[in-house]
Parts: structure tokens; sequence; C-alpha cells
């Protein structure tokens, strides 16, 4: 069986080496027959990959010890899904994952792509090489289906990470690569206009639903990692910064970035070459995360120790920057743009601060995370760039993106008047201020940019509020129609307007929280004996005693807490620490009584005297229930503004 | 299942006598609100990679114990930070301390950056905006109203040519 996992993944590349050398072949020749087999190809790649696959699959699901992966990364008695999800705990698997979604979506691009024929055979020659390097490393460097030496079948497996076993632990990875995956496709379209010189902006149109979706993917696989980091980890905060999570995280800025300068050459044909050097940083951040990951280089709690692929991916990227700087480089007369802007203050203006500002914190972000390397090679010191650097450098940048955001759509396109701006901004900014002054004086401490930071936000809620306020009145007034159906309606035809407005809105949420996690949170770390109290704000924990019980294998120590508020009594809460018997660690599982206004979270940290004293971390943190609310919104906006018909029209174009 | 239960019972022995990570004795009483800003400017040095705030092991509980007795020793913070640098070297803060000159390029040239960046696209709508200033018309366009009476006319005119 493992043969047949093994030699499916052999039979991709040599059918991977025959797809583009047929691609090729056909694009020099003109042979649709040739390029309809090289279609087949990508066929087969698919077939292949995802045999090879469903066979780990197989061998995770029946606890095969006799492979490697599946003795290193499981145990019998896992959870079926947790045993499953073990697919993308190594790096093996989680190169398998990469392989076979790239597979999926090149198979979407060819079959399911309509009016883009003579494009596909440049598009998939990009897609099928770099299908073709994952491959090689996972035939010849990080085979998942390597057997235990000497043929032996253990009868139990080492286990899976604790901290792995996590429903955000079967989502985070999956959807991070579908985002990373993603980007590769516009990523090939741009290539290939640069190879065929049909630079305009076709290849944006074809690809704008791609880059959504992966955007939308790298969205999510960065709130379901912040997630997952928030209830598994215990400290009370859900993003650490660290190398990888930057590593993420830069490529959904320059991909925001992207998805927004698009606009402007949909619209006035300029930022060609803007745009295209976009693509090209989103893409090559991709690969940068996974060399972060399998490198070692930096110091990182999501490393795969010694994989030993590093070198391989600093090659893939530094070979893919290379081709796309070339082709970049060559094509630069066609990219050269024709139109002028009208007006400095204008929404394409206002679009340019907004790229600034993404890919300036992209920046910081990769400069933070490369200076550890730049201190040692210059001064031969190492020192670590974490939580303060990133929180301080990008909290001004990020905050002036978000002022960006509410200011950016009220700006007419090409011209927009003092009056316009007057009309547009007086009663947002007046509220917003008056917000932040009365927020300044009532919150704890009196925090000048919490304030500040709330009123930003506030200010831009107000705006897109207003927004849909105003569109809905304008329907109203020229149609009559009763104002629900006119702001149904207008949302409906004017899909991708609106649904961008939605997703401003998931992501005011999402700020919202994190300002008031970062600015309000309170926190105390006490040790208690039984029967004693830990007052914070206006709850109030009694510690009732440490309990244990036996979960299957596993040993459960959890603390039993009942919690008032304000002198009622709201329930109890009973965070844990779970003992596994493959693992010599334990893990905490956090206990947290959620309302829309603020998490009470309570870690069990440690305990003694056979625990009738224990140690508790507790954490109030304001207004986190908003960040996986603004996250849902995130998401239902994007399907929104991309579900196909009339109202996802583009824009029209100035003349 | 008599084997079962009696593994069960060693382990909820050993958890109880033996695997619970210590807790000092005897914690000094120190300013918290201090305590957490030291906290929140180092990382655990045991080779786990993370922020000292956000780690548990015994690596970091051991730093939390020293950074409470220096400061109930009366140390100042700056004076905590020479401290944990002297012995765990710079590595130990979470930022880049910017006493070391070289560092200042790490918290600065982000900034700079960007202002380059802000630079270029003046100097880019200046030479945009100029070009074209002569050749268009005053007109203002109201994005929201465009949209909307567009769609309106467009399915007048649907209906009646």
């Amino acid at each position: 069986m493992a043969q047949i996992g093994y030699f499916s993944l052999l039979l991709a590349i040599a059918v991977s080496i025959y797809t583009i050398a047929a691609y090729i072949i056909a694009i020099k020749t003109d042979n649709c027959r040739l390029r309809a087999s090289a279609n087949g190809g990508v066929a087969a790649i698919l077939l292949l990959t995802t045999i090879a696959s469903v066979v780990l699959f197989y061998f995770l699901a029946t606890s095969d010890f006799s492979i490697k992966y599946v003795y290193d990364y499981t145990s019998k008695n896992l959870p079926i899904l947790y045993k499953l999800s073990a697919f993308w705990a190594g790096n093996a698997g989680s190169l398998l994952l990469w392989a076979w979604l790239l597979a999926i979506y090149t198979a979407v691009v060819t079959f399911l792509t309509r009016g883009q024929e003579e494009n596909i055979p440049y598009v998939n020659t990009i897609l099928v090489l770099n299908n073709l390097f994952f491959l090689i490393l996972l035939v010849f460097i990080a085979n998942p289906f390597t057997k235990i030496p000497g043929g032996m079948s253990p009868v139990e497996g080492k286990g899976l990470n604790p901290m792995l076993q996590n429903p955000g632990m079967i989502f985070h990875p999956v959807t991070l690569y579908l985002g990373y995956v993603g980007f590769a496709v516009p990523y090939a379209y741009a290539i290939a206009a640069l190879i065929t010189k049909k630079v305009g902006d076709t290849w944006i149109k074809v690809t704008r639903r791609w880059t959504v979706i992966a955007w939308l993917f790298l969205s999510l696989g960065n709130l379901y990692g912040a997630q997952w980091a928030y209830v598994e980890l215990g400290w009370g905060g859900f993003w650490a910064w660290d190398p990888v999570e930057n590593a993420s995280f830069m490529p959904w800025l320059t991909g925001t970035a992207f998805l927004h300068s698009v606009m402007i050459q949909e619209r006035k044909d300029m930022l060609k070459i803007w745009n295209m050097a976009l693509i090209i940083i989103t893409y090559i951040l991709t690969l940068f995360g996974t060399f972060l990951v399998r490198s070692g280089v930096l110091q990182s709690v999501h490393s795969f120790n010694n994989s030993g692929l590093g070198t391989w991916f600093l090659l893939f990227m530094c070979l893919a920057l290379a081709v796309s700087l070339y082709f970049l480089t060559s094509r630069i007369n066609l990219l050269k743009q024709a139109r002028q802007f009208e007006s400095y203050i204008s929404k394409e203006s206002s679009f340019l601060i907004n790229n600034l500002l993404l890919v300036g914190s992209a920046f910081a972000i990769l400069w933070g995370t490369v200076f550890p390397l730049i201190s040692e090679a210059i001064r031969g010191v190492r020192v670590t760039v974490s939580v303060p650097y990133f929180n301080k450098v990008n909290a001004p940048i990020l905050l002036a993106m978000i002022f960006v955001m509410g200011v950016c759509p009220l700006i007419a396109w090409r011209r927009s008047s003092l009056k316009n701006l007057l009309n547009n901004f007086m009663w947002p900014l007046l509220l917003a201020v008056i917000s932040g002054v009365a927020l300044y004086f009532y919150l704890p401490g009196q925090k000048f940019y919490g304030a500040l930071a709330y009123a930003i936000n506030i200010f831009v809620l107000l705006t897109i509020f207003q927004e849909f306020y105003r569109g809905m009145r304008v329907r109203h007034r020229a149609t009559g129609e009763a104002y629900p159906l006119a702001l149904i309606r207008l949302m409906v035809r004017n899909r991708r307007r609106y649904g961008g407005y939605i997703i401003h809105l998931g992501i005011i949420l999402i700020a919202l929280a994190v300002v008031g996690t970062g600015a309000y949170k309170q926190e105390v770390t006490q040790q208690v004996s039984v029967g004693e109290k830990i007052v914070i704000d206006d709850y109030t924990l009694t510690f009732n005693g440490l309990r244990q019980r036996l979960e299957g294998e596993n040993t459960v120590v959890y603390a039993d807490i009942s919690v008032d508020k304000g002198g009622t009594n709201i329930g109890a809460l009973t965070p844990e620490n779970v003992f596994y018997k493959t693992w010599d660690q334990p893990s905490s599982e956090v206990a947290i009584h959620g309302t829309l206004a603020e998490d009470l979270y309570v870690a069990l940290a440690s305990w003694k005297d056979k625990g009738r004293t224990a140690t508790f971390k507790v954490h109030i943190n304001p207004l986190m229930s908003w960040m996986w609310i603004g996250g849902y919104i995130l998401v239902l906006g994007t399907i929104f503004a991309l579900w196909p018909g009339r109202g996802s029209r583009l824009g029209p174009k100035y003349k | 299942m008599k084997r079962k239960v009696m593994q069960s019972v060693l382990v909820l022995i050993l958890i109880n006598l033996v695997v619970v990570l210590p807790v000092s004795a005897a914690e000094p009483v120190v300013n918290e609100e201090l305590f957490k800003e030291i906290e929140a400017n180092l990382m655990c040095t045991d080779g786990c990679g993370m922020y000292l705030q956000a780690c548990d092991n015994a690596t970091a509980q051991q730093m939390r114990q020293e950074i409470r007795e220096k400061l109930a020793e009366g140390m100042t913070p700056e004076q905590i930070y020479a401290y944990m640098i002297n012995i765990y070297g710079e590595e130990v803060m979470a930022a880049p301390p910017p006493s070391v000159p070289f560092n200042i390029s790490a918290w600065v040239t982000p900034f700079l950056a960007i202002l380059g960046g802000g630079l270029m696209i003046y100097l880019a709508l200046d030479k945009w905006v100029f070009n074209n200033e002569t050749s268009e018309s005053q007109i203002e366009v109201d994005d929201v109203d465009l949209a909307e009476y567009e769609d309106i006319i467009d399915e007048e005119i649907k209906r009646y040519y």
C-alpha cells in the first residue's frame, strides 16, 4: 500500500515533466492535440496526488505504525479526526497537502475557467512547475510513506503533540495553505501576461475571484491560528508575532494592497507595474513563510525541526524571484501607463496611501523578522525581535491604515472637493471625536492611544454605516422603493462595492477587539487555597478545589471555580491540565466565560499541596468575541462580493 | 482491567507528587504593574522561543521569580534589564534595545521606508496631476449617486428601447 502512495508521487513527477514539455511544445507549434494532452496531464497529476493523499489518510486512520510518519504523529487511541488531521502535523504531510491543493487549483483553472484557452498553457506551465518542485521534495527528501527501518511495526505511535489536539488545528493549516497556494494562481496569470506581452487588465479580471478567494482563506487561516493560540496556549493572548505568524500576515497585507490597487488599473489603466510587483511579492512571501517554517534559521514555536528543506525553499524562492523580475523588467515598456490622475484628492490617490501603509506594514514586519539575522551578520550578536517591537512599530501604521480605510470609500473617483469631503466626513468625524473623548475619561487608566484607536475605529464604522444609508436614500428617492427594499436592492445590485464595505465592517470589528484586548485587558496571576477568592474588576472567583478525571488514556486535572459577577453567581469555570500517556508535558485547556462585552479567561498555571493550593492566570479581555464575529462578517462579505451575476460586475472605466 | 486501574492510580499519584510545576513557596510582594512591564519586555531563555509573558515552563517561572526578587531588592527596570542581559545576553530582550546604536536601525528603518514611499507618491502625483491639469473639466463625481443612477438609467433604457 505504501508503494502505491510513493509510486503515485513518482509518477506525478514524470507526468508533470511531460505536461510542462507538452505545453511548451504546444505553444511553440500551436498544436491543439498536444495542448489537450497536456490538459490531460493536469488531470492525471490531480488523480495521482489524490491517490497519494488518500493512501496517507488511510494509513493515519488505521494507525499503521509501520509507516514512520504515522508512528511519529499519531497514537492508537487518538480520536479519528485528530488522526486524520495529523496529515498536516508534520513536514512531509504538509508538503503533500500543498502539492494536492495546488493540483486541485490547477485542475480548476484548466477545466472550469471559460474564455481563457489561449492563456492556459502559460499559466499551467508555471503552476505545474511549482507543483513539480513540491513533488520532487516529497519523493526525494521528505517522503511521507517511508517505512520504519527493519520492517518493524511498533504497537504504539509517539502521539500527536497535545497542543495540536484542538479543533483549530484541523482548520488553521488547511485554510492557511488554501490561501498560500491560492496566490499561486494570480501570480501564474501575471507571469503569463508578461510572457505573452498581454499586460492589459484581462489577467486582473480573470484572477480577481482567485485573488479574493486566496485572500479569504489566508484571512481565515490567520484567524483560526489566532483562535487556536487564544484557547490553547493559556497566556491570554492570540497573536505573539512569531516569525511564522509574521510569515502568514505579510502576504495577507500585500495581498490586501493588491486587491485594492488593481481597482485603479481596472478604472484607469494605471499602476500596471505596481500591480505586477505586488502579486510577485505576495507569491514570494508565501514561499518565504514556508522557508521560515522549514529552515530553522529563526527561532519559532512553529518550526518543523531539522527538516533540512530550508535550502531547497531558499533556492526555489530565489529562482522564482529572479524569473519574475526578469519578465517584469523585460516588459517594463509595455507596462508604462498612459493615463493621469485628475486631482491630488481622489479615491485613486487615497488608494495609493492605502497601498503605502499596507506594504509599509508588511515591510516593517519583514524587517523585524529578519533583523536578528542582520544583527548577527553585522555585529555578531543575535538579538530578539518580538511582541514589543512589532506592537510599537505596527500600531501607528495599521491605525493610519484603518483611518484611510474610512476615508477612502468616501472620496469620489477622479476628483474630490472640499465640499464633498465636508459632506461625507463631518458627522462621522464629529461623533468619533466625541466618542474618543468620552471613552478616554470613562475607560480605566485614561489611555490616550487606546481612546484614539477606538475613536478611529468608530469613525470608520460610522462612515461605513453612512455609505449604506446614503445609498439607500438615493435609491429610495429615485425609485420610490421602501427603505428596507431599497437597501436590499442597492446591496444586491452593487455586490462588489457593498461586499467590500461588509468586509471593512468585519475588519473594524476585529480591530476593535485588538484595541480592547491590547489597551484595556486586565490580568492577575494569583495563588489561592481552597475556599479563597480571586477578585478582578467586578468578578469574584472562588476556588473550590482541584479534581481529576480520566478521559480515555488521558488524565485530566481540573479546577472547580465558581464565578460571581457584581454579587450574582454566573456559573462555574473549570480550567484544565491534560496529561497524555504519549507526551511528557501536560497541555493547558483554558476556561472562558465569554460575552459580547468581554471574555473572562482563566488558566490553571500550577498547583501544590496535593491540589489544595493552586495558581491561576485570570484575564479580562474586552470585546474579544468581536474578533470572531468580525471574522464571520468578513467571510459573509467576501461571499456576497464574489457571488456571480449582474451585481458583481466591475466598475466603469473612465475614458 | 485491574492493571489499567492500577496504571491510572499510579499516573494520578505521579501527577500529584512529581509532575506538578514547582511553585515558589514565598513570592516577594512587588509593584505588579512594574513587574508586568518588565515581564513584557523579556523572552524565555530556555530555547522555546516564547515571549516570557506567554511562556509557562520552569525556566519562565524561574525568570519571573528572579524579576520579583530583583524588584524587591529595589532595582529599577533598567537595572533589571542590564542584569538579565549580563546573564543571558542581548537575546533576552524581547525587542532590540535602542541603547545599542545599531539597534536603532531596527526601529527607524520601517518609518524611513514609509516616508520614502510617501515622498515617491507625492512626486508621482505631482507629475501625473500637473500633466493633466489643463486637459480635464472641473467635474466632481459623487460615487454613490453615480452608481445608483447609472443602474436605474440602465434599467429604463432596457425597458423602453
